[in-house]
């Protein structure tokens, strides 16, 4: 299975945290995820194929945009399918790793397969 | 007695489901040549090193965890053979190409084994954008 590897580095390139979503998950998230204008942060994890980069200071404006659209999928029942846990579940690792990364002035790396 | 203009009339009819059969036929032939249809896989090398730094053994450490190919084998090679198979469309647009090598290729990174099996993506006219160990 493919996976793109969401990771905190540091400026010697090593991992200092990181969590991976599948192609199942990001399939499920990009399809209900809608518009870019919407969430234009998460948008940017549109292209499983591709890398993605957040800097330091978008990472706060991620994070909230995280944190929105998963209360969102949560409380809405329209929003029922059968990976909606593992939705869920990345969306609350990605708010975790955003906090690390915000505590240690970092950017955010989307590593594709 | 069957009357010269009920003939006409058969053969106008019988010439009509000739003409009709046809078409469905070559509706048929049309549609299975188009399903048929696949590219040629392009090697790009944008594509190619995006193959070789994430899933070969090397120092890039922001690499460490990707499925990676055994060493003793030829990347280009691998991607070459997926011609062999027929490509899946993925939900955007592109093909993934699912290649059993016969030996194994690489290592697995959900199950830390060696597999044979391994996946060629390459955008929906054929170019190369990413290859690795295992499945899609």
């Amino acid at each position: 299975m493919a996976f793109l590897d969401i990771v905190i580095l540091d400026d010697k390139k090593n991992e200092i945290s990181s969590i991976a979503i599948d192609s199942q998950t990001h399939q499920d998230l990009i399809q209900i995820v809608g518009p870019a204008y919407k969430y234009p942060y998460i948008q940017r994890l549109q292209d499983f194929y591709k890398d993605a980069k957040f800097e330091s200071p978008e990472v706060e404006n991620l994070r909230r945009e995280l944190a929105q659209f998963r209360l969102v999928l949560d409380g809405a029942n329209s929003h029922s399918f059968e990976g909606k846990n593992n939705v869920i579940r990345f969306l609350k690792d990605f708010e975790k790793l955003c906090e690390k990364a915000q505590s240690l002035s970092l950017e955010i790396y989307c590593i594709s397969d | 007695m069957i009357e010269i203009d009920d003939l006409l009339g058969s053969k106008a009819i019988a010439k009509g489901l000739v003409k009709a059969s046809s078409v469905a036929i070559t509706a048929v032939v049309v549609k299975q040549a188009t399903k048929e249809i696949k590219p040629i896989i392009k090697m790009t090398k944008d594509g190619l090193m995006h193959a070789i730094e994430r899933h070969t053994v090397n120092e890039l450490s922001q690499f460490v965890k990707k499925s990676k190919f055994l060493e003793n084998v030829n990347i280009p090679t691998l991607i070459q053979k997926a011609n062999q198979v027929n490509p899946v469309s993925q939900p955007n647009g592109r093909l993934a190409w699912v290649v059993d090598a016969g030996t194994n290729s690489g290592v697995d990174r959900v199950t830390n084994q060696p597999t044979q099996l391994y996946t060629v993506i390459t955008e929906s006219t054929g170019e190369l954008v990413t290859a690795f160990p295992g499945l899609p």
